[in-house]
């Protein structure tokens, strides 16, 4: 397991998706063999996507601006990627959360829409600790789960 | 975030285009929404982001562009996105719903 604990800042938000890149760099590898490209595009981008978009969450409304930690933990294997984001902040329950109305030209509420959108799985227990479990199936092109 | 801005006049009125480079997030969009504030403040008929240089977005960002839509919608003004490849447009291809329900919404190319 690759395991990242970092201040909750955004200053720190590049080294979380370097670090996600490589792991996705590794999962495609151990799918594809030694001599895979060092990335899988597709499988990258959603991830990443997805994972930026829960480290603003803990950074910008777990923490609300105040100092903190958060943790991150990544499971990668050659059929799937699973990442848990953990912080210690105010929880939030994502079932309260409604789909944003895009018709109306949402300029913010659109993390967690990205978020389903972008894994396979989504699911948030509150804490604390509060633990964001993403999951991202290699190889399929199944879309979110949404949250539960 | 680095920007570069040009402009042409032409016979509908003023075209600007807004080329960015970099990572257009929650740490960057505040400089965004600013300099999308200044353009609009000069009432352009078009404006055209390109984003051949974005290699990241995220729903900050997004709302920048949303919001500046928005507006320029409001002066009767077009905005049209190009240059969209890697993990922006895996976003831009998840909120198509958003665009799809504007009949006049921001031209992807």
């Amino acid at each position: 397991m690759i395991y990242l604990r970092l201040p909750a800042s955004l200053a720190y938000r590049d080294v979380v998706m370097r670090v996600i890149s490589g792991a996705c760099a590794l999962a495609s590898s151990l799918r594809e063999g030694v001599g895979a490209p060092l990335t899988d595009g597709p499988l990258e981008e959603r991830v990443l996507s997805a994972v930026g978009e829960a480290f603003n969450n803990v950074v910008l409304h777990a923490y609300r601006g105040t100092h903190g930690e958060v943790a991150i933990e990544i499971e990668a294997s050659a059929q799937q990627i699973e990442i848990r984001v953990i912080d210690f902040g105010v929880s939030f329950d994502p079932t309260h959360v409604p789909e944003p109305a895009l018709e109306d030209l949402p300029e913010s509420g659109m993390g967690l829409f990205i978020m389903r959108r972008c894994m396979d799985e989504v699911t948030y227990a509150p804490g604390p600790p509060n633990v964001l479990r993403m999951l991202k199936r290699i190889g399929e092109t199944t879309q979110g789960e949404g949250v539960s | 975030m680095n920007m570069q801005r040009s402009q042409r006049m032409t016979a509908r009125g003023e075209v600007i285009r807004l080329r960015l480079e970099g990572t257009l997030d929650a740490s960057s969009s505040a400089q965004v929404s600013h300099a999308c504030d200044e353009i609009l403040a000069s009432r352009p008929v078009e404006l055209t982001l390109d984003l051949s240089g974005v290699s990241l977005i995220d729903s900050a960002g997004v709302g920048v562009i949303v919001s500046t839509y928005g507006r320029l919608r409001e002066l009767n003004s077009l905005m049209t996105i190009t240059g969209l490849r890697g993990q922006p447009r895996v976003v831009f291809d998840e909120l198509k719903r958003f665009f799809k329900g504007e009949r006049s919404g921001p031209k992807l190319v």
